[in-house]
């Protein structure tokens, strides 16, 4: 009777084991299948954010007070409002690409110093106002500092590829890539044709 | 009455309850995952439409080269359309099967063409009135998402109505999502 029990007893061991181990693997992934969720939500937020930036220079560029021109380099209508705030987003051959704080309405090329396409988007968790690129911003606008400012794990990049025999059409791309904590990469990419109709 | 077998019973209780708890937590956790991914993909279909409805804009608006007063069918003698057309590099007036134009809808009944994504231009056109169809494809990240544009002219001055549907695929199969835009003016 007493060698039955503890066989029965390492048998029950075993199955309480696996009945542990099992679950509490599942319920880790599911935790980073969430996360992954999340991120993914986040980034597709982050990345329309910078498609509808584009647009919004694009169709003030072109009000009726100021009409759009296909032509220039880059063509006038791509340029943006303003101090042409797109150029340094815009190339032929997509060599060129920048960054964009929609809140600030701060732009510049990815590929100058600070290489800010290349460090993480920062989020004011102070005030939640929304993100930050990671480059000192024009005044009045302040950089988010202090315990309250989360680097996020987000990198958005923006380029518009026109070609030169038809510069009444550019191809938008937003990339907002970001790595998860199995250090795996994720990526949205956002494209959009833009025609210079206004 | 035996009691052998309870440590063994209560320790299967034990791991099929937890087990099912686990399940649970996984698939509530999966479910979310897929959600989040249709939502991706739902900002890739209206992307998609609004690049089909900006293409139409752009040609009804900015084209100079025909007789005609739009380069889109306003009624049953619009002359078709000048090819090619060209958005995103490809020809939108002979892209993708079937390859039907307008001279296959003579019936003045037939109001609408084939609007799967995929069909060609077409026109389907009554005395005062005529729709224009077209689709586009374009590549967003690693897929190809689609548009189908119903460019819709009614009466004289004309009232136009582009009403562009974006797919996120353009196959039938998987998660597809369909977003559409209407432009009135």
């Amino acid at each position: 009777m007493k060698g039955f029990t503890l066989i029965e007893t390492l048998v029950a061991v075993l199955l309480l084991s696996i009945a542990i181990a099992g679950p509490l693997t599942i319920a880790a992934r599911g935790a980073n299948a969430a996360q992954i969720a999340k991120d993914q939500i986040i980034a597709y937020y982050l990345a329309q954010d910078a498609v509808e930036f584009v647009r919004f220079e694009r169709d003030s560029s072109c009000l009726p007070s100021t009409p759009c021109a296909s032509t220039g380099t880059p063509p006038a209508w791509l340029a943006g409002v303003s101090g042409a705030p797109l150029t340094p987003c815009v190339s032929t051959d997509g060599s060129a690409a920048c960054y964009i704080d929609s809140r600030t309405n701060q732009t510049g090329s990815c590929l100058g110093t600070p290489a800010s396409c290349s460090s993480p988007i920062k989020y004011d968790g102070a005030s939640g106002r929304g993100y930050y690129v990671s480059v000192p911003l024009k005044s009045p606008y302040t950089s988010c500092s202090g315990t309250s400012c989360i680097t996020t794990t987000f990198l958005r990049s923006v380029k518009i590829v026109y070609s030169a025999s038809t510069p009444t059409e550019a191809l938008l791309t937003v990339t907002v890539s970001w790595t998860d904590a199995g250090s795996l990469s994720h990526s949205v990419v956002l494209t959009e044709d833009m025609f210079d109709w206004e | 009455m035996s009691k052998r077998g309870f440590t063994a019973f209560f320790a299967v209780l034990v791991a099929s309850l937890a087990l099912a708890v686990g399940l649970a937590i996984y698939d509530l956790l999966s479910r979310e995952l897929a959600l989040s991914q249709v939502a991706t993909q739902s900002q890739y279909a209206i992307f998609a439409a609004d690049t089909g409805a900006e293409c139409a804009l752009y040609w009804d608006n900015k084209y100079t080269g025909a007789t005609a007063p739009s380069v889109f069918g306003t009624s049953s003698t619009a002359a078709w359309g000048a090819s090619p057309i060209n958005c995103n590099g490809i020809d939108i007036t002979t892209k993708g099967p079937p390859a039907v134009d307008w001279s296959s809808y003579t019936d003045p009944t037939l109001y609408n063409c084939p609007s799967s994504p995929g069909s060609a231009w077409c026109i389907a056109s009554s005395a005062n009135a005529a729709t224009t169809t077209f689709s586009m494809t374009m590549t967003s990240g690693s897929q190809t998402v689609c548009a189908t544009v119903v460019v819709a002219k009614v009466g004289n001055p004309a009232q136009t109505i582009v009403t562009s549907h974006g797919y996120n695929t353009c196959s039938a199969g998987g998660v597809r999502i369909e977003r559409a835009l209407q432009v009135n003016y």
